[in-house]
This record gives C-alpha cells, sequence and structure tokens, in this order.
C-alpha cells in the first residue's frame, strides 16, 4: 500500500478574529493516496475552499497535523511543498500574471529557478499538450473561457506538480469548455502522474472521479465512490447537489405516469427502457 | 414601459470591421423573464451593458423604459435609468468594497436619496429576499463563503428595488440547490412584482423553466428570438451557434421519433408555457405514448439490443 499523498490527523480550523466561534472545520482526519482523483463537494459555505487551502499553506490548520508525502506541514517547509501543488482557481483571471500565454508559464518556471533549456522544454511540452501553442504569443484578455482556463492550466502543469487542486474551475465555463476540461482532467488522471482534488458541484465532473469526499458543517459526512453518493438523498440533500435530470424524470415517469421504467442515471439507459416499453404498448 | 433595440451595433474602439454587437434587434415586454443564451465570447456581456447604457449603440438605438440610448449622445438623468435597471455582474462579489454587509447594502438606497433608516429597511428586506439572514449585517462581506458574498452582492442591487433586473450568468459559483432556489427567487420576484428580468447565462437548461422568451446570441448577432418551444423545434441549429442541445430537447426528440408523433400537436393546443422541467418532460413523454398512431408493421426498433 502506497503512503498517502495527503494526510491529514484532527484538523480544525477557524478564522482568526471571526465574532462567533464555531470552526469552520472541525476534527477532520483523512488521507488521500497518490493518483486519486477525489471531488470534494459540499454546499456553498461548507468548508471545501477552507479545506484545500489547508492542503498547500494558503491557511494553516489551528490545530491538528498536515503531511504532504510524509513530510508535515511546518513554515519553513511550506514553500517547498507548494511548489508540489497546483492550484487551479474558479475564475482563471485571477491566475494570470505574464501580459502573454508565454510569459504567464515561463513566470511561474523563474521562480523553479530551472535553466533555460528546460523552461523551454517545459514550455513548449505542456503547451503542446494542453493544445495551446497558437495561443502563447497571446495578451490573456484575447482567449475565450475555455482558452483562459487551458492556459492556466499548462502555467500550472509545467511546474510539475505532484497534486493538482481543481478549486470550481469548470463553473465559469460554457459547456463545450467545461466538457474539454474534463476530459484534461480525465488524461492527467489516466496518467497516474498527479493526485486530483477538484471541488464541484457538477454531476459529470464528480461521475468521473474515484472517491468523493462530502462536507457539511465543517465535518465530513460522506466518504464513498460516486455511484454510491448519488444514491444517498441525505448526503445530496445536505450538499445542495441535485438528482441528474435523468434521475428526476425517471421518477416523475413512475410517480406520476406510472410508467414502469428502473432508475437511469444516463440518457442512453432510460431511452432504451422507454423503447422497449413503447414496442410492447 | 417595454426595451426595444433597434438595429444596435456596437465596436469596441470604434473599428466597425470587428462588432461585438451586430445590428441586433429585438423588443422585451414589461415583467417578461428574458433568457439571453450564448456561449463565452457571443456578444451576450456586451449586450447586456446596453441596457443601462454603460456602453452605448455606435450605431442603432436602444429604448429602455423612457430613455432612448443613442450612439455619441450623453444620457440625461443616467442616475436614474441605473436606480430602475439593476445590473449584476459576472462576478457580483467584485461590487463589494465596504467593511460590513450593511454599509454595502445601505451604499446603493443611498446614493438614490434613502436616509439611513430606509436604507436599513431595505438592506434588511433585500438579505430576507435572498434567503440570508439579517445576522450578516454585521460582518465582513469578505469574511463569507464564495456563495455567500454572491449572494449579498445580489442582495445590494435588490436593495435599490430596480423595475429591470439584468444578471450575468448570476448563479455559476452557487451550488446546484441554491441556484434552483435563486432562479426561483427571480421568477417569483418577475411574477408578483411585475419586473422585467434579464439572465444572460450559457446555462440553458437552468432558464428554460422560467423564460417566457428567448434570445440566441451567436459572434455578435442574434441569431434566434422565440419561445422556449420556438427553440425546441430549432434545436438542431444550436450546436452550430456553439451550444450544446440540453438534456430535457433530446429526450423528448428521441421520444419523438420513436413514437413518430410530433410534439408540437399536442403542446400548442393548450397554449401553457412549455418549461422542459422534470415533471413537463415526463408529461410529454406520457402524452406521445398514449397518443400515437402504432402501425402493425412490426413496432420500433430499439437500438443495440439483441436480445
Amino acid at each position: 500500500m502506497n503512503n498517502p499523498m495527503i494526510l491529514m490527523e484532527g484538523v480544525h480550523f477557524s478564522y482568526r478574529g471571526a465574532d462567533n466561534n464555531t470552526p469552520i472545520l472541525h476534527d477532520i482526519s483523512l488521507s488521500i493516496h497518490p493518483g486519486e482523483w477525489v471531488s470534494i463537494i459540499g454546499a456553498n459555505g461548507s468548508g471545501k475552499s477552507t479545506l484545500v487551502k489547508l492542503f498547500n499553506g494558503l491557511l494553516r490548520a489551528t490545530q491538528g497535523q498536515i503531511s504532504i508525502e510524509d513530510t508535515p506541514l511546518t513554515n519553513e517547509n511550506l514553500y517547498d511543498i507548494r511548489q508540489q501543488i497546483g492550484y487551479v482557481f474558479q475564475n482563471p483571471e485571477n491566475q494570470f500574471i505574464g501580459t502573454t500565454v508565454m510569459e504567464d508559464m515561463v513566470f511561474g518556471l523563474e521562480n523553479l529557478s530551472l535553466d533555460h533549456a528546460e523552461m523551454e522544454r517545459r514550455v513548449n511540452h505542456y503547451a503542446a499538450k494542453l493544445n495551446i501553442v497558437s495561443l502563447l504569443s497571446k495578451h490573456p484578455g484575447e482567449l475565450s473561457g475555455g482558452q483562459k482556463q487551458r492556459a492556466a492550466l499548462a502555467a500550472i502543469l509545467a511546474m510539475e506538480p505532484r497534486i493538482v487542486i481543481f478549486d470550481e474551475a469548470t463553473s465559469m465555463l460554457d459547456e463545450q469548455s467545461r466538457q474539454e476540461v474534463i476530459r484534461i482532467i480525465r488524461d492527467m488522471h489516466q496518467s497516474g502522474s498527479y493526485t486530483i482534488i477538484s471541488i464541484t458541484h457538477d454531476a459529470d465532473e464528480i461521475e468521473a472521479s474515484d472517491r468523493v469526499l462530502a462536507l457539511a458543517d465543517g465535518q465530513i459526512i460522506a466518504d464513498a465512490p460516486p455511484s454510491s453518493i448519488t444514491r444517498q438523498p441525505d448526503v445530496m440533500g445536505r450538499c445542495n447537489l441535485i438528482p441528474s435530470f435523468y434521475i428526476r424524470l425517471t421518477q416523475q415517469l413512475n410517480i406520476s405516469y406510472d410508467v414502469p421504467v428502473h432508475h437511469h442515471a444516463d440518457e442512453h439507459g432510460l431511452l432504451e427502457e422507454l423503447c422497449q416499453l413503447y414496442s410492447m404498448k | 414601459m417595454p426595451i426595444v433595440f433597434n438595429e444596435v451595433s456596437h465596436a469596441y474602439g470604434g473599428n466597425p470591421e470587428q462588432l461585438a454587437l451586430d445590428h441586433v434587434h429585438f423588443h422585451i415586454q414589461d415583467g417578461q423573464f428574458v433568457g439571453i443564451i450564448g456561449p463565452t465570447g457571443s456578444g451576450k456581456s456586451t449586450l447586456l451593458q446596453h441596457f443601462n447604457a454603460i456602453l452605448r449603440p455606435t450605431d442603432g438605438k436602444a429604448q429602455v423604459l423612457d430613455f432612448l440610448i443613442l450612439p455619441g449622445e450623453k444620457i440625461h438623468e443616467v442616475k436614474r435609468l441605473r436606480q430602475r435597471v439593476g445590473l449584476v455582474f459576472q462576478f457580483p462579489e467584485q461590487q463589494l468594497f465596504a467593511d460590513t454587509v450593511e454599509h454595502d447594502l445601505c451604499y446603493g438606497p443611498m446614493n438614490f436619496g434613502a436616509t439611513e433608516a430606509e436604507a436599513k429597511l431595505l438592506a434588511i428586506a433585500a438579505l430576507e429576499q435572498i434567503g440570508l439572514s439579517p445576522d450578516l449585517l454585521s460582518r465582513s462581506p469578505f469574511q463569507l463563503s464564495g456563495g455567500q458574498m454572491r449572494k449579498v452582492a445580489i442582495a445590494s442591487v435588490l436593495a435599490m428595488n430596480p423595475d429591470v433586473l439584468v444578471l450575468d450568468e448570476p448563479t455559476a459559483t452557487l451550488d446546484p440547490r441554491s441556484r434552483e432556489e435563486f432562479m426561483t427567487l427571480l421568477h417569483t420576484l418577475c411574477r408578483t412584482q411585475n419586473k422585467t428580468v434579464i439572465v444572460v447565462t450559457h446555462r440553458l437548461d437552468e432558464v428554460l423553466p422560467f423564460t417566457d422568451q428567448l434570445l440566441v446570441m451567436h459572434e455578435g448577432k442574434l441569431v434566434f428570438e422565440g419561445s422556449n418551444m420556438a427553440l425546441y423545434e430549432h434545436a438542431e441549429k444550436l450546436p452550430t451557434w456553439r451550444m450544446a442541445i440540453p438534456k430535457p430537447f433530446r429526450i423528448l426528440q428521441a421520444c419523438e421519433q420513436m413514437t413518430n408523433n410530433p410534439l408540437a400537436n399536442h403542446v400548442r393546443q393548450d397554449g401553457t408555457r412549455a418549461t422542459f422541467t422534470p415533471s413537463w418532460v415526463a408529461e410529454q413523454i406520457h402524452l406521445l405514448f398514449q397518443t400515437s398512431q402504432r402501425d402493425d408493421s412490426g413496432g420500433v426498433p430499439c437500438s443495440n439490443d439483441s436480445s
């Protein structure tokens, strides 16, 4: 068994100076293994972003211990550990620094003190991988939403992190760009080189991941594979998630019209069954 | 007073070669719930900034309530226009600036002449409308979660009690339940207070349950204007406008095909709005099954099932 990539033991967090004493996170213990793709779900304000910001030390736990690859997070090693962790924001605008996509990629690499040849190799490699070679000389403002998110991701992957955190990274994107980013995450997952943490409300993204951590009121209320989470109405409800369109449609057909279809999570299965029913009519 | 856009074009930097809006022409009645949809870069956000004259047409004219917005001309009483047309930007949390939620919410009303006491009442009412507790009034807006910040920003626009509410991707960062609740709230404001609500979004399925009228933007042009049902009948065009066909459309199209029974024959007769919610779709499927005239030639082949 591999050692955990991320280990949290008895972690508490509350904002300093908050007028009430309710902690944002309360006694969280978890371990995430190398190569896993973990979705973090929860209602707005449940502590999802706070939790992942503890992983890379953007926030520091008020109590408890956090280790990344067996190394406990301390003030001294924070900088080194952050280099292992890429953070993709919801709004890619928030992470552009350079005036061109290329400059933006180089900025991160300069901070790693890489030599020129290595920087060039990485820019070319990751720009090609994310299909943004033709965008390298463009100003971030000239890009579409999906292109911006790909450019932001290329800059992050070029730093070759072990862990990549997606903080609702598809929520601002239109349908086509959203599918594109999910495809990229899938590829990253398949390569086995990354531990992927994604905060999301997106049913497709949740379905595609290995494991779901559900947060409510600052605590983990469920830790299970996606197919099992969607079958737990109480967890779905506490996370403010809604069953997929197909599941709700199936329920309506059953309850209101006595159409005896089973619960289907996808279009194909539901249509197949409707077709069988219709041909027996 | 309706909103009428008459051949409105907008060229950023005055370059007529690159029109962000290209001769856009439409009419919105009072108290309508309107969805403006289109992919990123289609001109949606440019269009919506014309509703309260942040941008003015570079060609054509826009009539918003009793204000006429013309190229190159200053608008009288622009402040009154902006009170009556509340605009919520794509990142409403970036509209927040004050040290407490209360100060943020009171800023708009006081700017438009309310006393401090009146403003506070409006602030509390707006928070309640959006489903947040008045306990938040004393908190710093920057200590709230992303979703709560967004709601506070929207409440700050509601506190000004505008006649027209224009929102740019208002639900992007909300969780699914809050999204549904928020759209329902907008719909209630529209129906009970006769406010015109215009939602700019790329999530077509999210606005369908509520919209009286849909406008589809593509590359700066208005490529579709009509009801939900009219868009359903043009669904095959959506991919050419760089948008996905929503799930309820796909299911119903497949059922129409399966039963060889056009949906339009049924929904048009009773004149109700096609909402494309799960319960509405279930009802239509039931109807299609009930009313189809099956020929006896052996039924419909179901896909890839050989057993």
